[in-house]
């Protein structure tokens, strides 16, 4: 079913409505949570955060707005902004470490992370840079950072080679560093 | 300042989520899982309709339905304590500890699987949520005993089949398991025992199968190094096949576990320390591991691509060779269990190792015990030299 068609269901006949978002966006909503908090919460715990995931949904239903977002981005916001809340609330310490496993970029001291407008402006310019990379570089990058899938999974899902997919997130995670910095990738090729 | 790629994700908002999310990317999952969290969301959102309701209490009522209650509870604990009791099926795969509460971790089995007038039978298991033993045991045919293929021949047209909720390993659904068969054919005895680990989503209530198609001749040779089997074909096929649900499965403890730093300054972050009667499990993160140099001077030649690794896979394969051990969990009775020769017990430890972009790595250390051990009883854990766990 449509986005649309979803959303005005979820206005008539919510119950309905969220029977056919779980069916379909349930495997997205658990990737998502799965993949962020699998070294840290068990099955049943996951499950129970993917099942608030769209209790949320169902509860800011009305302020849906698919022209801002399609429902899966909506969907997906939500799922990580969970995953999120557990695992800050599992660890002590929130600055950088070796705790984490992500790419850690260096950036000027000029951007202030508090402030929302600053946030945006770096999240637009990491859209922005990922789009320009182009096809399959985008989607790889999407998986691994959005989704949280492995190298090995996203090799097997989009028909690559491990080797190839690491490769090509290597040299993604360069051009987007370089972009985020504000600097030309090709100065330093 | 720095700031990671998450935290950038993290922040990003519907609109820029819209940007880069690919509605044609298909994922897979398990069908229940999706019942069971449409069961739990349609339940959380009828209970929201329903709103807060006052409830008053009559103080007496409630004082006896709590006396019930509590009453209930007690007898259906002791009837848990003693409802499973492991049997002599274990003994020669497993030393099963008097202090370890087997409620949790046991099911009965209970199944014969016949065909070509050949009967194999389970009777228990003991599985916490990675670790699955199962012990088998095995007819004779023409006067020797028999075992099921469990991939020795490789021939593709015998399988050996362990499916776990309908998936098997590659699906993605159970993580990946190890098997390890055990067989002992000295006289008198007629039990395989197959060690399943890896199982990390088995969970209460999961249905276990268990299918192969190929039976040989398993003969324990003392001859060889390292109690060799060696294998004969036994001429028979045939289909068993064996379904059980697993009682009790969650039974991992979580320990508080320290990091820690070696001399040559790799420093370890543990995390997700989980542990049970049966065996162990923890994720570690290294920095500042370096290339270790070939020693010339040691019999042991190690290849290259086995000295390009953190110090703690490199002592875990020596130990392995050396019998040194690089892992001591002491008892609060004094009994030491560890992965070289010499402590009480022996425990299989693997540690894995993985590079990511050199920047920071990381590995799983995982160990199934020989011994069952009681958790609550261990006094500390060591790990190269250094106390990373104290009760």
């Amino acid at each position: 079913m449509f986005d649309k068609g979803l959303v005005d269901l979820l206005h008539k006949n919510p119950n309905k409505a969220m029977s056919h978002i779980i069916d379909q966006y349930t495997p997205l909503v658990y990737t998502i949570v799965n993949n962020k908090l699998r070294n840290i919460c068990s099955i049943e715990d996951i499950e129970e955060i993917v099942s608030d995931v769209f209790v949320s949904v169902y509860k800011q239903r009305d302020s849906i707005d698919l022209l801002k977002g399609s429902l899966s981005a909506y969907i997906s916001r939500i799922a990580r902004n969970k995953a999120v809340d557990m695992l800050r609330a599992n660890f002590k310490h929130n600055e950088i470490s070796i705790d984490s496993d992500d790419f850690v970029i260096e950036l000027e001291d000029k951007y202030n992370l508090e402030d929302s407008v600053e946030r945006e402006e770096l999240g637009n310019k990491l859209v922005k840079a990922i789009k320009d990379l182009g096809e399959p570089d985008s989607t790889i990058v999407y998986r691994r950072y959005y989704l949280g899938q492995s190298s090995k999974e996203i090799a097997q899902n989009m028909d690559l080679t491990h080797d190839n997919v690491r490769q090509r997130l290597s040299r993604a995670l360069k051009k987007l560093e370089k972009s985020l910095k504000g600097e030309s990738y090709e100065d330093f090729i | 300042m720095k700031i990671s790629f998450d935290d950038i994700f993290d922040n990003l908002s519907v609109e820029q989520v819209n940007q880069i999310c690919d509605d044609n990317i298909t994922l897979d999952i398990d069908q229940s899982t999706i019942h069971s969290v449409k069961d739990n969301v349609m339940r959380k959102i009828e209970l929201e309709n329903k709103g807060n309701k006052r409830i008053r209490f009559n103080v007496k009522r409630v004082i006896a339905v709590v006396a019930v209650l509590a009453v209930v509870l007690s007898v259906t604990i002791v009837g848990a304590a003693n409802y499973f009791k492991p049997d002599n099926s274990f003994n020669q795969f497993i030393e099963l500890s008097k202090d370890v509460d087997y409620s949790t971790l046991g099911t009965d089995v209970d199944q014969t699987a016949s065909s070509s007038g050949l009967n194999f039978y389970i009777g228990q298991v003991l599985c916490d949520n990675d670790i699955m033993v199962i012990p088998i045991k095995c007819p004779k045919y023409k006067g020797r005993y028999v075992a099921p293929d469990v991939g020795e021949t490789n021939n593709d047209k015998y399988y050996f089949d362990i499916l776990v909720d309908g998936k098997r390993d590659g699906d993605g659904c159970c993580g990946k398991w190890d098997d390890e068969v055990k067989y002992d054919g000295s006289e008198g005895e007629d039990y395989c025992n197959i060690t399943l680990r890896g199982l990390s989503r088995v969970k209460n209530n999961s249905t276990v199968e268990i299918k192969f198609n190929h039976i040989l001749y398993f003969d324990l040779n003392v001859e060889q190094i390292d109690d060799e089997y060696i294998y004969e074909e036994c001429g028979v096929d045939g289909e068993w096949s064996f379904k059980f649900n697993i009682n009790r499965a969650n039974v991992r403890q979580k320990l508080d576990v320290k990091d820690f730093e070696l001399e040559n300054g790799e420093k370890y972050k543990l995390n997700n320390f989980v542990i049970s009667p049966l065996g162990f499990k923890c994720d570690y993160k290294v920095s500042n591991w370096k290339y270790a140099e070939r020693d010339e001077s040691s019999l042991i030649k190690f290849p290259k691509h086995v000295l390009n690794q953190c110090t703690l896979f490199q002592k875990n394969i020596s130990s392995s060779l050396t019998g040194d051990g690089i892992m001591y969990i002491e008892m609060k009775d004094g009994t030491i269990l560890s992965d070289g020769d010499h402590g009480d017990s022996r425990f299989d430890l693997r540690c894995e190792f993985a590079q990511e972009y050199g920047i920071r790595s990381y590995g799983e250390i995982e160990a199934t015990f020989t011994q069952t051990i009681n958790v609550d009883e261990i006094k500390t854990i060591t790990l190269l030299d250094n106390v990373i766990y104290e009760a």
